[in-house]
């Protein structure tokens, strides 16, 4: 598969900050981050799956931008518009043009056209082409679904991103870029969102986060006191020799570096034991794992 | 039924304690490699609870004596009172991670 040099107008230029574009908190964005780079490596195990080393699809980020400027920056050879079921969430998937004559070079093995050359798919180029964006939309409901972002469908496919007249020119959508290959790599595809898919992240990340009061518990259990005894060591007698015990007789103790500590019977982990005649210390001892039990 | 002589050959665990505490969960549980409880004892030196199954019996004081750690039966005890908690004072391990 040839490997094209990305054109300047394919990557965003830096933006001024505007005091009206939605801020995403850290571990919403974490999550969008997360969740796309999950579906860049099932592209790259699927549809997208390539042979050649450096191939994998690689999910560069996401940001804001203006409908308007968005369409400018991409240059599409098809687009599956995308809606999630019983959310205002709506969206495009995108399959850049290099990416797409890329794909059809591989598949039906053109030639590659000449630089400069207009780009134009045959009927039987786009039939490919279609199949393919229905696959990478396949496996792009199938991580929405698995991370509970919802059910996405496919409402129709088009090869103008203003065909459904979804957004107006200021609207504002996040736009998640991917890439195929190298860095530099021209070949790109692209999903574009209406902000709401903010909200359903939200939902997501605020179910994995801990209820409000469950700090509270955690630290009162925190605080629980635990009765916990230091047993120097302890060894099997018959009872009849405790039985004879008494004031003066004595017992040779382990040294104290085999002792544990001990809660309601109970083995906490191991210790050692220092004592002299004015203080005890109780040392957690090094090793893979101070549990027994 | 058993004889007493029978019953005075059962075997029972014999624990040597060292001492009892009272901690918090939480610290218990950030208890790690290379961590040490000091615990302060009274002028009458270390000491420690001998018992039986989980019940004490004894109190002994204990000495080094010839490089090895020496438990002297100092009282006889059915109904132990010692079962107080010391204070402490933890140090945290310098190498562990926070």
């Amino acid at each position: 598969m040839s490997q094209r040099t990305a054109e300047p107008h394919s990557a965003p230029a830096p933006q001024r900050y505007e005091l009206w574009r939605p801020v995403i908190g850290s571990e919403d964005r974490g999550a969008l981050e997360r969740i796309h780079q999950e579906l860049a490596a099932e592209w790259s195990r699927g549809p997208l799956e390539r042979g050649d080393d450096g191939g994998a699809v690689a999910f560069e980020g996401f940001g804001f931008e203006d409908f308007g400027r968005f369409g400018k920056t991409i240059r599409a050879a098809q687009i599956a518009f995308l809606a999630i079921e019983d959310t205002p969430v709506v969206g495009m998937l995108m399959l850049g043009i290099d990416l797409a004559r890329d794909l059809v070079d591989t598949r039906l093995g053109a030639p590659a056209p000449a630089e400069g050359t207009p780009v134009s798919f045959s009927p039987l180029e786009s039939g490919l082409l279609h199949q393919v964006l229905n696959q990478l939309a396949e496996r792009l409901a199938e991580v929405y679904g698995r991370e509970g972002i919802g059910k996405l469908k496919v409402t129709r496919v088009g090869e103008q991103i203003d065909d459904l007249r979804l957004f107006a020119p200021d609207d504002c959508l996040i736009a998640f870029r991917f890439r195929v290959g190298e860095k530099g790599s021209a070949l790109r595809l692209s999903i574009a969102t209406s902000l709401e898919m903010i909200e359903l992240v939200k939902k997501l990340a605020g179910a994995s986060r801990p209820a409000p009061g469950s700090q509270a518990v955690a630290r009162i259990v925190r605080e629980i006191p635990v009765r916990t005894r230091v047993i120097l060591g302890s060894w099997r007698v018959p009872i009849r020799e405790i039985a004879v015990l008494k004031r003066g007789d004595s017992i040779v103790l382990p040294d104290g570096a085999d002792a544990w500590l001990e809660a309601d019977g109970v083995r906490l982990g191991r210790v050692k034991i220092g004592i002299d005649r004015r203080q005890l210390t109780v040392e957690a001892r090094r090793g893979k794992s101070s549990r027994v039990r | 039924m058993a004889t007493i002589e029978y019953a005075a050959n059962v075997e029972v665990e014999l624990s040597a304690v060292a001492t009892t505490l009272k901690i918090p969960a939480g610290v218990l549980a950030g208890f790690g490699a290379g961590d040490r409880f000091e615990i302060e004892l009274d002028e009458s030196g270390p000491s420690i609870l001998l018992v039986a199954d989980g019940r004490p019996f004894a109190i002994a004081s204990v000495a080094k004596l010839d490089g090895r750690l020496v438990a002297t039966v100092t009282e006889i005890v059915s109904n132990v009172d010692r079962e107080g908690y010391e204070p402490w004072l933890i140090r945290k391990s310098e190498t562990a991670k926070p």
